[in-house]
This record gives structure tokens, C-alpha cells and sequence, in this order.
């Protein structure tokens, strides 16, 4: 019965001890992993409610594993798996309420852990060899003001740095790649032994050496993993660009072998038409010989003047991944016999918004636009690059053929298509939600479908 | 009475351009006269100083020996008459014409390799404008105007079904029946701005008046005419009643 009681008492401070620092891991991970993305009343409400039940948990688990004296198994093994099954608990939260994959949650718990505890150990610093006498009131006093007060204001301004840095950004970017580096990922996940092994070393011989040297070492760890996978991603993107570059001078040069192909046989027509035109301008028929220099110029325009003006509206993109994209794009509206426009009437440089975001955009637009048009009449689709006056302006216009449900168009999943289409819409509406100076536009006008996207420059 | 302007390089085309306009405009007797025919842009620009009436511009894209081409004019035009009719007169088939027609809201283009060609596109033109001016006379449509950057929208009020808060500092998106698009805004300025047409139905969504279909009270939702749901704060369920009771009455 006593145990009982002695059970719900600790309980119930473990509860409250946990409130600061789960509302420092929820808001750390907010950096990390940016906005919850369902952000509906009723999604919020059980992610709270989530949160109390994962507290109750670790509260209660905590004061069995106090009583049974769990904690001071040998060799720290005790307080080691504590530590991973607490971690275990808060990522299975974070899952709930970001929804994003496991092992990105995992990760980025394991970061707010590095976080928390490099905030902790800082605050450290405030109360560095003091030995507080709980008994004695002042003494109490003092202990609380740093607990209640010191910690959470400087994990805050941690938070605050990391923020501002734009560190959680690059972490983010860092999880969207497909495959983390192993080693990377041993580094993380060992963290926790990490960090044991380190107090144990030094703590034990001379805890002042400790005190400053855990919260170097981690911030050196944490710096080093970063521009580590910097330069690493830094080196793959160059790869990537080098075979854009690569692609690009393939198409280029297929193109122009095409043109050559054309122009070949136009030369052959021309020759059959000047012979013909000099006999009618023999005998003095004016209007065939009128006749015949508008065919021929009608017929340049179709041979040869599309693709010469499709390739100089090309040369006007100098951003890289953008030709690249349209290139790809372009050529499968020509494999799908789509007809299409392009017009860049300024040299397009560069924009702010980040590219991969961009073309996976611009892709998803086209893409639309190209499922909306394929194997039917009569079809067209524009697309216009437009840099003017510091902004610039991409507009994807294609014929439409039915009504288009405003209303559902942003929801998930959204499509007049069959399955496998429709996740598009949704993916590119929360690309954009992260840009300040991003203005989407859609629109039906005169019976065509228009998107566009204009960035402020 | 509309003017008509005409700025071209080549003298033959501008004569025959000329020619074949009053010609037009005298067979149809349009409400128009052409008041200048030149190849300087300048010379155009300074006319439009002293003129502020909506015009009719037929102008040529590539201007040899001109300060500006045929776009920059198009600019400093829009600058001097916004409802003017842009026409594009061109050597080549190869214009970026959505390119002109979004930048400077061109009626049309005109390839002038071929005359025959080039008249037909000339007394296309007349006639369009000459239906679009019946047409505006007529027009009562209010619009509600936006600027996004570069370019100014008009949005029928009518059309208009919500406006909400978006992510983003001050950022409004416009729901329509036919558009939805984002800008810089405050509520508050809208709510003032548009008048009773509106309700601010919740902190976040003012939606108009004429297209709630229907107030669903177990979620709190009000179904627009096109099956778009807005949610509406409590406080406002009573003022939403009444005005659905007073539209059940009429």
C-alpha cells in the first residue's frame, strides 16, 4: 500500500518536472522539423492529448525504475536504455504529430536531445561547482531560480540561435535526402552512449574540466557533421549539374542536327520552287510568282522557324536546372505530339526561391498542363518566362477541357485524372507555403487553364 | 472619338498602314481619326502628353534607330493611357505575344510579311475594338483590383467567393469562382474596404454575402454556392441566421 503511494507521489512531480523540457523538445523540434503541417483544431487537440498520455507514461515508468533501482544498474546500462526509450517515447510523439517518416523523426529527436542537453550543459555553467544544500531554504531558492529560470532562458536563447542561423532549414534539407551517411547516422544514434562515456571520463577525475569541455566538444561534433554533409551534398550537386549540362548538349545538339535535316530538304523545295518561279516570272504571271514567295516563306516558318525560335527562346534561360527541366519537359510534349509554345523575351538569370523547390514546381505545373492536353484536339500549351523590374514570372497556360473544382483543387489528392495523379497540386501549395515572396496565380481565362508563379526578385 | 496612333520604321509600311486605316475607318465609319503617323517613339509619347484619351496604337516591335523598341514603348504608353488598345505590327511570326499580351495587356498582333495579310489584321482589329467599346459602354461589372508585383488584377466582385488568411506575414488569399491567387493585405483594410457585400465570418475568412448556400450548424461551416466550406466564429452564428431568415423571407 505504502508502495502505492510512494508510486503516485513520484509520479506525479516526475509529471511536472517534465513539463519545461517537453515544451523546450516540442518547440526545438518545431526548428527542426519546421510547421506541424495538419494544423486543423481537431488534429492539435489529440496531438496534445498524445503528448499527456506519453508523459504519463515516462512519469510512471520513471518511478518504477526509481523505486526498483533500475537507475543504478552497472555501467550506466540502466540510465543508457532509460535514455533511448525516452527518446523512443518523444519520437513516436513527434510522428504523430508531424507525420512525417520514422527515421526522420528519430533523427530529429536525437538532434533536440543534442540540443537540449548542449543548452543544459551551458546553463551549467551559471552554477559551475556549487553544491546546492536542498535543506536549506535560501540554498533551494537558488537551486529553483536556475532550474525554473536560468535553464529554460538559456535553452531559449539556443533555440533562438539555431532559429535565427537558419540551422533547422539545413537540417531539414539534410533529411530530404533519400540516403543518410551511415556513419553520420552511427554518430547520431550512438549519441547518448557518446555522451555517457564523456562525463564518465572526466567527470569522474575532475568535473570542471567536464563542464567545459562537454559543450565544446558536442558544439565541435554538431559543426563537423554539418559541413561535413555540406560538402558533401555541395559535391553531389555538382555532379548533378555536370550531367544536366551534359544532357543539355545532347538535346542541343539533336536539336540542331534536326534543323540541318530540315533545312536540307528545304533547300531541295526551294530549288523545285525558284525553277518553277523563274518560268511563270518568264511569262510575265506576276501574282504566281506572289504566290509562290508566300508559300515559301510559309514554309520556312514551318520547317525550320519553330524549332529556331524554340532554341532561341532556350538560349534566353541561364539558369541551369530550369533549361534542363524545360528541355526534358519540351521534349516529351514533342514525343506526345503536344503542341507547344515557349517564350523567355529577357535573358532569365537567376531567381531567390531555391531551385530544387522551383523546378519540382514548375514540373508539377507542367506536368498538369501536359496531363490535361495529351491525346486530345486541338490542344496547346504556353509557357512564358518573364524577367521584368525585379520579378520574375513563370505562366503555364494550356487549353482546358473541362470545368476545374476550385474548390477541391488544393485539397490532397485532387485530380481529373485516374489514381497516381493528383498528389501534385498539394505538394507544390506546400513548397510555396515556406516563401514570403512566392505569389501563385491560377485561373481559368477564355477557356484555357493558367497557372503562374511570381517571385520578387 | 478614338485616336489612332501609328509608329512604325519603314516608310513604305507606315504609308500603306496609313492608307489602308482611313480607308477602313471611312468605309465603317468608325468613331475614330488617326491623329499621328510617325517612326519616332518620342514623338509619340509627347503627343499622348497632351492627350489623355483612351487610344487605338498600332505599333512596330522592332524599331530601328529608336531610343526604345516596340515593348518599352508599349510600357511608357501603358504609363500614360492604362485603357488604351495595344496592336502589335511585326516583320516576324515568332513575337512573344503572351509574353506582350500579359506585360501589356495587347489586344493583338499583326505580321506584316504579307500586305493582304497585314489588312486583314488591321480591319480584324478595328472591329474588335470597336465591339469591345460597345461592350464596355454597356458593362456595369465592379471589380475588385489587386496588385501582385508587377502586374494589376481585376476580379469581378461577383466572382468573388472568400477571402482568407494565408501562410505568411500580411499574406490574403483570393478564393473566386474562376481564379485563386495570393497578395499582400490586412483583413481589417479589406472588410472596411469592400462594404457590406462582405461578412467577416471568422478571424480569418471574409467571405461574401450572396455565396453562402447553405449554414451548417454541427460543424460550424458555412457551404458556399460552388461546395467550398468556410468555418464561422460562434459570435457570428446569430447575425448569419438572421440574414438567412431574411433571404428565406424574399
Amino acid at each position: 500500500m505504502k508502495d502505492w503511494q510512494y508510486f503516485w507521489q513520484i509520479t506525479g512531480t516526475n509529471m511536472q518536472a517534465e513539463i519545461i523540457p517537453v515544451i523546450c523538445t516540442l518547440w526545438m523540434a518545431r526548428i527542426i522539423l519546421g510547421e506541424v503541417p495538419d494544423r486543423t483544431k481537431a488534429h492539435i487537440v489529440r496531438s496534445a492529448l498524445a503528448c499527456l498520455i506519453i508523459m504519463a507514461v515516462l512519469a510512471s515508468t520513471g518511478a518504477v525504475c526509481y523505486i526498483t533501482g533500475f537507475w543504478d544498474w552497472q555501467h550506466y546500462t540502466g540510465e543508457l536504455i532509460w535514455e533511448y526509450f525516452t527518446l523512443l517515447c518523444v519520437m513516436l510523439l513527434l510522428r504523430f504529430a508531424w507525420r512525417t517518416s520514422t527515421r526522420n523523426c528519430f533523427l530529429a529527436v536525437l538532434m533536440v536531445e543534442i540540443l537540449c542537453s548542449y543548452g543544459i550543459f551551458l546553463s551549467g555553467l551559471y552554477n559551475y561547482g556549487t553544491v546546492y544544500d536542498l535543506s536549506v531554504p535560501a540554498q533551494r531558492r537558488s537551486y529553483l531560480f536556475w532550474l525554473l529560470v536560468i535553464q529554460p532562458l538559456v535553452l531559449l536563447l539556443c533555440g533562438l540561435v539555431i532559429h535565427i542561423s537558419g540551422m533547422g532549414r539545413v537540417y531539414r534539407q539534410w533529411l530530404e535526402q533519400e540516403t543518410i551517411h551511415k556513419g553520420i547516422l552511427c554518430l547520431l544514434v550512438l549519441y547518448p552512449v557518446f555522451d555517457h562515456l564523456v562525463q564518465r571520463i572526466f567527470y569522474e577525475k575532475d568535473p570542471t574540466v567536464s563542464h567545459l569541455l562537454l559543450p565544446l566538444l558536442l558544439l565541435l561534433l554538431i559543426h563537423l557533421i554539418f559541413v561535413y554533409v555540406g560538402r558533401d551534398r555541395q559535391q553531389k550537386q555538382a555532379i548533378i549539374a555536370q550531367q544536366a549540362s551534359l544532357q543539355q548538349q545532347t538535346i542541343y545538339i539533336e536539336k540542331m542536327e534536326q534543323i540541318q535535316q530540315e533545312l536540307r530538304s528545304f533547300r531541295h523545295d526551294f530549288k523545285n520552287m525558284m525553277a518553277g518561279m523563274y518560268l511563270q516570272a518568264r511569262e510575265g504571271d506576276l501574282d504566281a510568282v506572289q504566290d509562290f514567295i508566300q508559300e515559301m516563306t510559309g514554309d520556312f516558318d514551318r520547317q525550320v522557324g519553330g524549332q529556331i525560335q524554340l532554341l532561341n527562346q532556350l538560349g534566353n534561360i541561364h539558369m541551369l536546372e530550369v533549361k534542363s527541366l524545360l528541355l526534358d519537359k519540351l521534349s516529351r510534349m514533342q514525343q506526345d505530339r503536344i503542341d507547344c509554345e515557349l517564350e523567355v523575351l529577357n535573358p532569365f538569370e537567376a531567381t531567390r526561391m531555391r531551385s530544387t523547390d522551383l523546378c519540382r514546381c514548375l514540373g508539377i505545373l507542367i506536368d498538369n498542363a501536359m496531363d490535361e492536353v495529351r491525346g486530345r484536339e486541338n490542344g496547346k500549351i504556353s509557357l512564358m518566362i518573364s524577367s521584368l523590374d525585379g520579378c520574375t514570372t513563370f505562366r503555364i497556360k494550356n487549353t482546358l477541357y473541362g470545368a476545374v473544382d476550385f474548390g477541391r483543387m488544393e485539397q490532397a489528392g485532387y485530380t481529373t485524372k485516374g489514381a497516381g495523379h493528383g498528389i501534385g497540386l498539394e505538394n507544390c501549395r506546400r513548397i510555396l507555403a515556406k516563401y514570403d515572396f512566392v505569389f501563385p496565380f491560377t485561373a481559368v481565362q477564355n477557356g484555357y487553364f493558367v497557372q503562374e508563379l511570381k517571385i520578387q526578385e | 472619338m478614338l485616336p489612332v496612333y501609328i509608329c512604325e520604321d519603314d516608310e513604305q509600311i507606315r504609308k500603306a498602314e496609313r492608307l489602308y486605316l482611313e480607308k477602313q475607318i471611312l468605309i465603317e465609319d468608325y468613331d475614330m481619326e488617326i491623329v499621328l503617323c510617325t517612326g519616332s517613339p518620342e514623338a509619340l509619347l509627347d503627343c499622348l502628353e497632351k492627350d489623355s484619351r483612351q487610344g487605338v496604337y498600332f505599333l512596330d516591335v522592332e524599331l530601328k534607330g529608336a531610343s526604345m523598341d516596340g515593348f518599352r514603348l508599349g510600357q511608357e504608353i501603358r504609363k500614360r493611357d492604362a485603357r488604351g488598345f495595344l496592336i502589335y505590327v511585326t516583320a516576324f511570326a515568332d513575337l512573344a505575344f503572351e509574353t506582350f499580351r500579359y506585360h501589356l495587356e495587347a489586344l493583338d498582333y499583326i505580321c506584316k510579311e504579307n500586305p493582304e495579310r497585314m489588312y486583314q489584321g488591321l480591319s480584324r482589329c478595328l472591329k474588335s475594338i470597336v465591339a469591345r467599346v460597345e461592350r464596355e459602354r454597356g458593362e456595369q461589372q465592379e471589380y475588385f483590383t489587386v496588385k501582385t508585383l508587377d502586374v494589376v488584377r481585376h476580379i469581378p466582385l461577383d466572382e468573388i467567393l472568400y477571402f482568407t488568411t494565408a501562410e505568411g506575414t500580411h499574406r490574403i488569399a483570393l478564393h473566386a469562382l474562376q481564379e485563386r491567387l495570393e497578395f499582400i493585405g490586412s483583413m481589417q483594410e479589406l472588410e472596411k474596404r469592400l462594404g457590406e457585400h462582405f461578412i467577416r465570418v471568422h478571424r480569418a475568412f471574409l467571405v461574401r454575402a450572396d455565396q453562402i448556400a447553405q449554414i451548417d450548424r454541427k460543424s460550424h461551416e458555412l457551404i458556399l454556392k460552388n461546395d467550398e466550406r468556410c468555418p464561422y466564429s460562434r459570435n457570428m452564428r446569430k447575425r448569419l441566421l438572421e440574414g438567412a431568415a431574411v433571404q428565406a423571407q424574399n
